[in-house]
Formats: C-alpha cells, structure tokens, sequence
C-alpha cells in the first residue's frame, strides 16, 4: 500500500473523529502541562534557595509523583473509550480488505500524531504557564521572585519522556483490542446484546453496611489521634461502599421500582427506569470513579484551603506574642527585653507569667499521673496548664479573687467538667468558675491533646501543685530521687508584642539570635532557660508547607477535576449512540419530541448528577473526622473549615454544571440526529 | 366508509443548494375502505418507503394531502402529532423496533403508557391480544431471548393494542424465515377478519397475496391495482407475479 496513504488516513481519522479525539487530546495537553510546570517548579531554584524551600521542594515532588501516576491511568483509560466506539471503524477497514498489520499501521500513527500534539502543545502550554505559576506559588509563600525565564532541560526531557512512555502503553493497547477481534466482531462491537442485569441484594446490602460504617466512624471518632487511623479505615470503607452501591444498590433500587407497578407504568418512570437498569450495568464503576474522584478534589481543595486560609489564626494561637521566652526564666526574658530596646525596636505590649505545664491522666474529676488501669482512648490522656490568680489577673486584665482551695477552670480541649471540685494530683480543689478566657500560651494549646487551663489562688498553692505531681511519679518509681525545686515543672513565659510588621518580625529574629548565642557564652553571666521564638519566622514554615499543599491541592484539584469531567463526557457520547436507536424506536411508537427531550434531559441529568449528590452526602459525613485530621494539623477554626468545604463544592458543582449544559446539548443532537 | 383518502400525493426530495431533485412520489391518489386489507407493492426505490412515511405522518408531501377518517394530516399540530399517531395508528416494522431495555409485556404496553393508562387496564387489553398472538407464556421475556417470529408478533401485539384505525405494516415479513412469515400473515389475515383495516408495504409477493387488494408503484406513481375477487391465494400470487412481471419488462399500467 502506499506509503502516504496511512499518514493521510490517520489524519483523516483524528479529523474526523474530532469529537470524541478532541477532548481527549485536550486532556492529554493539559495533563502534559500540568505535570511539566510542577516538576518544573519542584526543582525551580528560585524556590529552592529561599527559606523552607527543602519543604516546598518536597511536597512538590510529591504533587508532581502523583500527576505523573495519575496521568498513566486516566489517559489509558479514557483512551479505552476511544477505542471502543471505533472498533465498528476498524471492522470496516478490515473488511474492506486491510490487514491488521495496515490497521496497525494507521492506528501507530495516530497515536503518533496524538502524542506529539499532546507533547508539544503540552509542553509549550507548560513552559508558557510555568512562569505564571512561578510567580503564584512566589506570592503565596511570600518569597522575593526571580527575574528571568526558568528553563530546564531536564524536566522538559522527563516530561517528554513520560508521556512518550505513556503513548507507546495506549497504543499497545489499542493494537490488543484491534488484534484479538474477528472482523465480524468489530462491526459489531457495539452492538452486543446485553442481558438484563441481575439485582445483587447481598452486595447492595453489604455496600450499605460499608458506607454506614465509614459515616459512623466519621461522625463518633472524637479521639484525635485515632482519628487519623481511623480517617484510612472510614475512607477505605467509603470507597468499597460505593462501588458495591453504584453498581449492586442502583440496580437493586431500580428493581424494586420496577416491582412497583403505580410508579413503573408512568410515561415519565417507564422508559427511565428500565433504561436506568442498563446504563447503571454499564456505567455504574465509572460513576462510582467519578464520585470518589470528586470526593477527593473537594477533601483536597476544602482542606488545604482551610489551613491556608486559617494559616494566621493557628500563628495566632501558636504563637500569642510576636518575641517569647518559652520554658524560660526570668533573667532570659530581661535578656531578650534589652536586646530589643537596645536594637531600636519598640515593644507594644508585654506579658509575663509563671506556669506550671504538665501531663496528666484524666478519669472523671480526677487528674494524676497514674496510668487508668484500662486506658480506652487517648482522650484520658491531657495537659495542664495551671497559673497562679496574680499573674491571671495581671495578663487579662481582669479582677477575680480565689479563696484557698478554689480555682478557675478553663477547657480547652476535652469532656466537660460537671462536678463542683476536682482532684489533681491527689488534691482536691473546688471549682469557683468555669471561664472561656485563659492566659495566651503557646505550646500546649496547639497540641493535639485535650487541654485544661487552670488558675490557682496563690504561687505556694502553684509549687505544691507541682510537688505533688512529683510525689506522684516519686511513688511509682522507685529508682527515682526525692523532690527537689531542680525538678520543678515551674516555668516562665515571657512574650514582647514589638512595632512594625512582618520585616521588624525578621529583623527581631536576627538580633534575638545573636544575642541568645552571646549568652550562651561561658561568662556572660545569664542563665538561660527555655527557647525562644519569634512568630514572623516560624511563620516561614508554615507558609512553605501550608503554601505548598495549597497550591498542589488547588493544582491537583484542577486536573481530578478536568479527569472527572472527561470521564463523564464520554460516558454521555457513548450512552448517546446506544441511545439514538431506542429514542428513534419510542419516537415511532407514538412518544412526541418534547417527550424525548424531557427524557433524555432526566436521564442525562440523573448520570451526571449522581455521583455529584453522592460526593456532597460523602463530604457532609467526611465532615468531622476531617475537621479533627485538621486540628491536628493545629487548624482549630470549624467556620472556615465549613466554609472551606462549601467554596469547595460550590465551585466544583458550578464547573460541573457547565460541563452538563454543554454534554446535554451534544448528547442530544446525537440521539436526534 | 373510506378510512384512508390518498390525493393527488406528490414528494419531491431537494438535494443540498437546490440542485438533484429527486420526484420519489408523483400524483399517487387511491382510497382505503373500513375493514379493507391492502397491499402496496414495488420495487426497492419505487417509492414505497416514502408513500408509508407520509401516511404515518413521519414526512410531509409537497403536493396532495392524506385524509384520515376526512381528517387532513397536514391540520395537525407537531404537538399532537405523538399523540395522534400512538391512538390512531398502528406500526409493525421489518426490524421489528422492540426495546432492548424492556421484556414483551412492557414493550407491548409502551404506546398505552405514553398515553397515560393504567395497569389493570393495560393489563386486561393485553390478555386478549397476547391470546391471540400466541405470546401469553412468553411475556415475559426480553426480545433477545425470543425468535424473530416471536418478536414480530409481539410487535404486532404493541401495534393494535391501541386499538388504532389503521395498521400500517413496512415489510413485516423481511427479517422473517419462511414458516414465521406464514405464520404472520395468517395472523394479519385473522386481525383483518375481525374488523382491523390494514395497510401493508411489502415487496414479498406471498406476503401481498394475502391481502384483499394489492396495490403496485413504479418510480413513484401508481402503476397498477389488482382486487382478490373470490380468488383463493394461490390465485392471487399467480395474478400478483404475472404484474409484477410486467411491471418489470415495462408494460404501461392500467386501473
């Protein structure tokens, strides 16, 4: 045959099946794209010099691992789409009298063709886009930006590579399809008779099971260590959940319809219904992966938004004071205080406090150190945090009085408190108020632990406080010394609010630093205690990470948002071939245009909208365990995680029904046409 | 009383900007009775297709009207024209048109679910005409479990469940082995003994000499029309066979 004849029938054939090759290729250009600018700027050095750059390197890498896996299974699959509805195309070559090996031929440049479209617009897209992105990622973690044009080689030849890889795996596959058919079955391919599918109650039942149990788990876990555990499990079992009740339980359901007859012998229930029963045999794994796909986008984009967004809040939290001596001692803040004053800056506000931070079990009122005999959760585990009234009063302003014995309690994190007193370690104290104020602290209160404030009348009631506590630990441990101050859990907190924003916050850093190594200089004459840290720095690390899983969470986003799109773009087209001969059929029969119309405008809608309303229910019941993953990520602010969750779907449901009006009009000229 | 009025029935297919006019039907004009059993033969491409397209209302003819019952087709509304079609007409096609989705009951009661019955009556029309098609014990089977002539029959079922003034059948024994296709005209014969008018297109000559009057197109027009009389089958095919004959070495029709 001639030589030309193939190039031109290939391009012929990509021409012509524009509309199923299109999106595809367009997918493919932004996936190529997509995987090129996050390796790119995984290795981007105008990140990777800047502070924390490691971390965002890292998570990256990891975006860009995940792109890459992600790409290998989604072109293939919707590749397979492709390849089905040609098949009868390929039976007809065949028949005319082209071999396998011509059609071979043909579809090997096909691919050709596509995987350099695909590779080049992808690359180009990339490259075009990837300073963009340079300059969003720069902005959003706050880091000075580069002039200049960032071109790698090497990514460009990794990219190439991959998806070079990719192709040559579609095409193998497409030439398995093409040789293990007859010819009379490739004209036929798409007219295979089906059976009606069988209602399977046992797994719709057991897919109920599953889903109910990861709902349960989702809502009663409080503990916040297990929650992460259990996170997996509640997924996992989500995700068996709705495979078994999009394939096994819509069947079912439908059935059940079916038996009844009031509602099956309606014009609008009829021909739905026992449509429904095939397309949901066909379609049910691919809704259900669209489902679990958009589930993922918005855990993904919801919650990485959520501690972007709640990123100050938890500093806040974190870190109350702009300069602090944490675990510190009196000489070490006058230290830090002068070093300040003395480099020029001017300090705002200033609090100073005694505080005794210590561990505890708690059972009922009963706060020690001994271990319950039959630990069930981490949540008996706690801290506490005890002042005295003085330093209480002298920090928040406020005018309370304890009498001896009596204290103030403030919960954190934790079960509440109902009775009048309680005991901590060993002694008992009666509880004058239960308040919502307690002093700014900053370690203890973004762990992930339940957390007590306390307030004592008195610092000798503080200091008994923690020799009790010693004594405790004194009594199951033999080996031990007997109490001396040494031991004491007894620390100072001293926190500077400085003038000036983020820069004076950096510039506090340096000077801090350098004073703190000058003390610690033998003969300096300060004994220093504890650490410091200054909020404006430490908030770098956060930026970096909360930054980067940001943007890779709104980056991946995009792309399981463009594959879910895709997926059920196909579906519809080919459900609409299938269709057209069934419409023609009731149209003939006596069903008017409009009737149709409607039909098909429920069926479409009920397809698409499916797996939507069942990522919603997933997310609705995701919600608490998510927010308690989240807190221990030290995000504490449910609103913005709620609305976090609600721009998220919202969002993701506007796209989604752009794509629906769209799908619906095409759909619908196929099955009129 | 005439229930089908054909008239001076003309359709003229334009080609894309006008160019290659195709006539597919000049001035065909002939009348069904009440209780009538007719038959429209003709070659492939004589227009047949066309003519049965017009008559359900499918297409519309550039010259001529259809008259059903003295009513105009072209006075009613592409809104009523669904419904119209499901009470008053009746199809059976060569490929039969059974949903793939639905078991024969339900293919069976489609029409008079688009129409809005309900079950218990559905169900008290069907028993009497599954009887008589002989599919009572296969109801409830879906189409690609039955046999061709099963099927046709069960399409036959859906056709006159509604009860329609006029069957229309496009080659209803086409896809049909010979002894399903017997069996079929038999029973169109029985459905015409028993008061149902009907309009068959067909191009099967054993087929037409069923019926009670055959009709022949040639390149669109009416070539010929030949009534049964007091002939037996037999008779009626020799006589269909001997036009066709002539139709085909390209004799000048007559009435």
């Amino acid at each position: 045959m001639n030589k030309h004849l193939y190039g031109r029938l290939a391009r012929q054939n990509l021409r012509k099946n524009f509309r199923s090759y299109g999106p595809f290729l367009l997918a493919s250009i932004l996936t190529v794209a997509m995987f090129y600018i996050l390796c790119s700027l995984s290795v981007n050095p105008g990140l990777e010099g800047t502070f924390g750059g490691g971390t965002l390197g890292v998570v990256l890498a990891l975006g860009t691992c995940v792109v890459g896996l992600f790409a290998v299974v989604f072109l293939f699959y919707t590749n397979s789409f492709l390849v089905k509805q040609r098949k009868r195309e390929f039976g007809l070559f065949n028949v005319l009298g082209m071999e396998k090996r011509h059609l071979a031929k043909v579809i090997g440049l096909e691919t050709l063709y596509a995987a350099l479209i695909s590779i080049l617009l992808g690359l180009g897209t990339g490259m075009a886009l990837d300073k963009a992105m340079y300059l969003l990622v720069s902005r959003l973690i706050g880091v000075p930006v580069s002039l200049g044009f960032f071109l790698s080689w090497k990514v460009m030849l990794a990219t190439a590579g991959l998806f070079a890889a990719i192709f040559a795996l579609i095409y193998l596959n497409s030439l398995r399809q093409v040789y293990v058919a007859r010819p009379v079955e490739l004209l036929q391919a798409e007219h295979a008779g089906e059976r009606e599918p069988k209602a399977k109650w046992l797994l719709a039942l057991i897919g109920l099971a599953c889903l109910g149990a990861g709902y349960y788990i989702s809502i009663t876990t409080t503990d916040v260590l297990q929650a992460m555990f259990l996170f997996f499990v509640a997924v996992v079992l989500v995700i068996v959940g709705t495979y078994l009740l999009f394939t096994a339980g819509s069947v079912a359901m439908l059935k059940l319809l079916k038996k009844n007859r009031r509602y099956y012998y309606k014009t609008r229930h009829f021909t739905a219904v026992s449509g429904m029963i095939y397309r949901m045999k066909q379609n049910a794994v691919g809704l259900a992966n669209i489902c679990i796909l958009s589930t993922m986008v918005l855990v993904m984009v919801s919650g990485t938004a959520c501690l972007m967004l709640g990123m100050e809040g938890t500093l806040r939290s974190a870190y109350p004071y702009d300069v602090a001596n944490d675990y510190g001692n009196a000489e070490t803040g006058d230290m830090m205080r002068r070093a300040l004053t003395d480099a020029g800056f001017t300090i705002e506000n200033e609090a100073r406090y005694t505080y005794m931070d210590a561990a505890a079990y708690r059972t009922g009122d009963d706060f020690s150190m001994y271990m319950p005999e039959n630990i069930t959760s981490w949540e008996e585990f706690c801290e506490l945090f005890i002042v005295d009234l003085e330093d209480y009063n002298a920090v928040l302003g406020q005018s309370e009085s304890l009498a001896p014995g009596e204290i103030l309690l403030h919960i954190e994190r934790g079960g509440a408190i109902q009775t009048d007193a309680i005991t901590l370690f060993g002694r008992t104290y009666t509880i004058q108020k239960q308040t919502d104020l307690t002093i700014p602290y900053s370690g203890m209160l973004t762990n992930i632990n339940n957390a007590y404030c306390l307030v004592v009348a008195d610092m000798d009631e503080l200091r008994a406080l923690d020799r009790a506590r010693y004594e405790q630990l004194y009594g199951m441990n033999t080996d031990m010394e007997p109490y001396q101050p040494a031991y004491s859990e007894i620390e100072m907190y001293s926190g500077f609010d400085i003038a000036g924003g983020l820069d004076e916050e950096l510039r506090a850093h340096e000077v801090i630093e350098r004073a703190w190594s000058d003390a610690a200089q033998e003969g300096s004459g300060v004994r220093l205690a504890g650490s410091y840290n200054i909020r404006g720095w430490e908030r770098q690390f956060f930026v970096q990470l909360y930054g980067g899983l940001f943007f890779l969470g709104m980056f991946l986003g995009l792309l399981f948002t463009m594959a879910a799109i895709l997926i059920i773009y196909y579906k519809q087209m080919s459900e609409g071939r299938d269709d057209r001969e069934r419409f023609q059929i009731m149209q003939k029969v006596g069903m008017s245009r409009l009737e149709v119309r409607r039909t098909i405008r429920s069926q479409v809608l009920t397809v698409f909208f499916l797996p939507l309303a069942a990522a919603g229910v997933h997310m609705a019941f995701a919600f608490p365990i998510l927010y308690r993953v989240l807190r221990m990520m030290s995000m504490y602010q449910t609103g913005t995680f709620l609305w976090c969750v609600l721009g998220a779907f919202g969002t993701f449901a506007a796209l989604y029904a752009v794509v629906y009006s769209l799908t619906a009009r095409t759909y619908y000229k196929l099955v009129s046409m | 009383m005439t229930i089908l009025q054909v008239e001076g029935l003309g359709k003229t297919y334009t080609g894309r900007f006008g160019a290659n006019q195709v006539k597919a039907l000049t001035n065909v004009s002939f009348s069904v009775e009440q209780g009538e059993y007719v038959a429209i033969m003709g070659e492939s491409g004589s227009g047949k297709t066309t003519l049965l397209n017009i008559l359900a209302a499918f297409d519309r003819p550039t010259t001529g009207r259809v008259l059903l019952e003295g009513k105009d087709l072209a006075s009613i509304q592409e809104s009523e024209l669904a419904a119209f079609r499901r009470d008053s007409l009746g199809f059976v096609f060569q490929d039969f048109n059974l949903l793939d989705t639905f078991n024969l009951r339900d293919n069976i009661f489609l029409p008079l679910v688009l129409a809005g019955k309900g079950y218990v009556e559905m169900a008290e029309r069907l028993q009497p005409i599954a009887q008589r098609m002989g599919i009572t014990d296969i109801l409830n089977k879906f189409p690609y479990e039955v046999s061709g002539g099963q099927k046709q029959r069960a399409a036959v079922a859906r056709a006159v469940i509604t009860g329609p003034k006029l069957l229309l059948a496009d080659e209803p024994t086409g896809a049909l082995d010979s002894k399903s296709a017997d069996g079929l005209m038999d029973l169109f014969t029985a459905l015409n003994a028993s008061g149902q008018t009907i309009l068959m297109v067909s191009h099967s000559t054993k087929a037409a000499s069923h019926a009670g009057r055959v009709i022949f197109i040639k390149d669109g027009e009416l070539f010929h029309q030949i009534y049964r009389g007091g002939n037996t089958n037999e008779q009626m095919y020799q006589k269909i066979a001997d036009t066709l004959t002539l139709l085909a070495t390209g004799g000048d029709g007559h009435e």
